[in-house]
């Protein structure tokens, strides 16, 4: 419970980050390349199902390494990171720049409006 | 001695027609062991849900030995797989092809399959199967392909490091190119087959124990070398396999590269491959028959947004034989002999449910009015072995997607096939000497393939 209390404000925080960045980008095209870029290894389905990478079903301000049953690497389970539009958009820019000992093989997606779009995507998935 | 040799040249013919070309029945693989190992619906790893034909992904998760998972539960690395079909000639044929069936109209299951496919340590997958053929009416030992592999850190890239172990030269490939898992990916046993192909796309195919080291750096470059050795008569006998191929002299040396990009939407493959093998049919020492292959592939795929894919696959094997023992045993007076193979396929996914495939297919050979003779069916008239034609293919594959019914322990693909000839053995009418046209060759299937 406590751990609740703690996280609460990161996970409002993190939606409503993550919802404003929504209205600015195009939701609906971040489906399209999230089904191109992320959708072999990851489940976006409400029952919440893990593939090589974990089930990405209301990540919004969700702590990373959070997921029951997925086998994170030690160094997401230390990352203490809190997945916002900020993390999600440094995560997503190069996986390894931000955690270099992670599992996740994606190289990384360059171009930032992709990037804004696919995070908006995941923001509508709550 | 002659007799003997004859013999074992007709089964070689024979055996060619059967297990490689047209009755080969490769054997299909969307296996749902896999996708429970993964948490994976079978979309992610294969173009329309259903196996053999790999996106890149799948093509990961194979070079990546098979053990990728999404955690360290333990499951059974077991599946099944049941192939059944109705099998139309234009013609009648002489003979029915096996003691359990017709001549024209048969319906067979053709396959049953189990598998140990999947993980089996950390950084150790399989893929074996074991088939019980209902034509046959017998079981034996199938495609077999173990492999251990480690990811190292090279010039900061990713290096994918890989011992392999098989028992048929390109059944191990990770591309839908060339051999073991090329277009056709299910084709009737019943039809007449023609007299001879590449040896390398089947020649040694359950004969053999083959062991190769591969790598796949940076996701773009990948090598394998490899060689192989003959399994024993005894062995074969235990594993129920027929030996057909005879003993290899040596180990035959297997080797592969190829060039991938993957842009996610789309990807592409380039490459070579090649192999050499001294063959003692009838396994006794004294000269051989040798065979050199080379080969060089593409494929492109148009994955898009992973529910429409549009792929193309494209080989072309040129092969040079030396056949001192044909020619010591009087099967032939033509020691040197060439053989071209060429085969393309294209297909379209509509919602990865929805597939239509074309395909063509051409051998071309030398003319040996020894070795390919007249004979009901089977012969040639001309002494050519050239063969040509197209198959076309129509399935429905209505689960293996995430939320489909059974996902993920069941999956099914129904279809029709129709292989269409404009020559057979060497000529488009009276090809055997016995009035049989090429087109009296031309098949239609109708197929049931069910993997669980």
């Amino acid at each position: 419970m406590k751990t609740f209390f703690a996280l609460a404000p990161a996970v409002l925080a993190g939606a409503l980050l993550l919802s404003t960045q929504a209205n600015a980008a195009d939701a609906e095209n971040g489906a399209d390349l999230f089904d191109a870029y992320c959708s072999d290894c990851h489940s976006v389905a409400a029952k919440v199902a893990n593939r090589k990478g974990p089930s990405l079903y209301r990540i919004a301000g969700r702590k990373a390494g959070t997921i029951a049953g997925f086998k994170y690497s030690p160094a997401m389970l230390a990352s203490n990171i809190i997945w916002n539009g900020a993390s999600l958009n440094a995560y997503l820019a190069n996986p390894k720049a931000v955690l270099p000992t992670g599992i996740m093989k994606f190289k990384g997606m360059p171009k930032a409006d992709e990037r804004a779009d696919v995070i908006a995507y995941l923001a509508t998935l709550r | 001695m002659r007799i003997l040799s004859a013999f074992s040249q007709r089964l070689w013919q024979i055996a060619f027609a059967a297990v490689c070309l047209l009755g080969g029945a490769m054997p299909a693989h969307a296996l749902p062991s896999y996708a429970r190992q993964t948490g994976e619906p079978c979309t992610s790893c294969h173009v329309g849900a259903f196996g053999p034909q790999l996106t890149p992904h799948g093509r990961a998760f194979k070079i990546g030995g098979y053990s990728d998972s999404k955690d360290d539960a333990f499951r059974a690395p077991l599946s099944g797989m049941l192939v059944a079909n109705w099998t139309h000639t234009k013609k009648d044929q002489a003979e029915a092809l096996s003691g359990h069936d017709g001549t024209n109209n048969n319906v067979a299951l053709q396959e049953a399959s189990v598998f140990v496919a999947g993980k089996i340590a950390p950084h150790l997958g399989s893929f074996i199967q074991t088939t019980y053929s209902e034509i046959d009416r017998a079981t034996a030992f199938d495609h077999a392909d173990v492999r251990y592999t480690r990811t190292l850190q090279a010039a900061g890239k990713d290096l994918i490091l890989g011992l392999d172990v098989n028992n048929n030269p390109t059944v191990q490939d990770p591309f839908n190119t060339v051999g073991a898992w090329s277009f056709p990916y299910t084709a009737s046993d019943l039809t007449p087959g023609h007299l001879t192909g590449a040896f390398l796309t089947g020649g040694l195919e359950h004969q053999v124990l083959g062991t190769s080291v591969y790598a796949y750096f940076d996701d773009h470059f990948y090598a394998e070398l490899g060689g192989y050795r003959s399994l024993k008569a005894g062995t074969l006998k235990t594993l129920g396999i027929e030996d057909e191929a005879g003993r290899l002299s040596g180990t035959a040396p297997y080797w592969r590269l190829a060039y991938t990009r993957d842009w996610n939407r789309q990807s592409v493959s380039l490459g070579v491959i090649g192999m050499n093998a001294s063959i003692h049919p009838g396994r006794e020492n004294g000269p051989t028959n040798h065979y050199h292959d080379i080969g060089i592939d593409a494929s492109y795929q148009y994955l898009g947004d992973r529910k429409n894919v549009f792929s193309v696959n494209i080989a072309q094997i040129w092969e040079r034989q030396t056949l001192d023992y044909a020619v010591f045993a009087e099967e032939t007076d033509k020691a040197h002999q060439k053989l071209r193979q060429f085969n393309a396929d294209v297909s379209w996914y509509h919602n990865n449910s929805y597939g239509l495939t074309a395909g063509i297919f051409r051998v071309s050979g030398t003319r040996d009015e020894m070795l390919f003779t007249p004979e009901p069916d089977a012969g040639s008239r001309t002494g050519s072995p050239n063969t040509s034609g197209y198959i076309l293919q129509a399935d429905w594959t209505p689960f293996g997607k995430e939320s489909s019914w059974a996902a993920p322990w069941a999956n099914l693909r129904l279809g029709v096939q129709y292989t269409g000839y404009s020559k057979f053995n060497g000529a488009k009418t009276d090809y055997d000497g016995s009035g049989r046209n090429a087109s009296d060759n031309n098949t239609l299937m109708l197929f049931s393939w069910l993997s669980f």
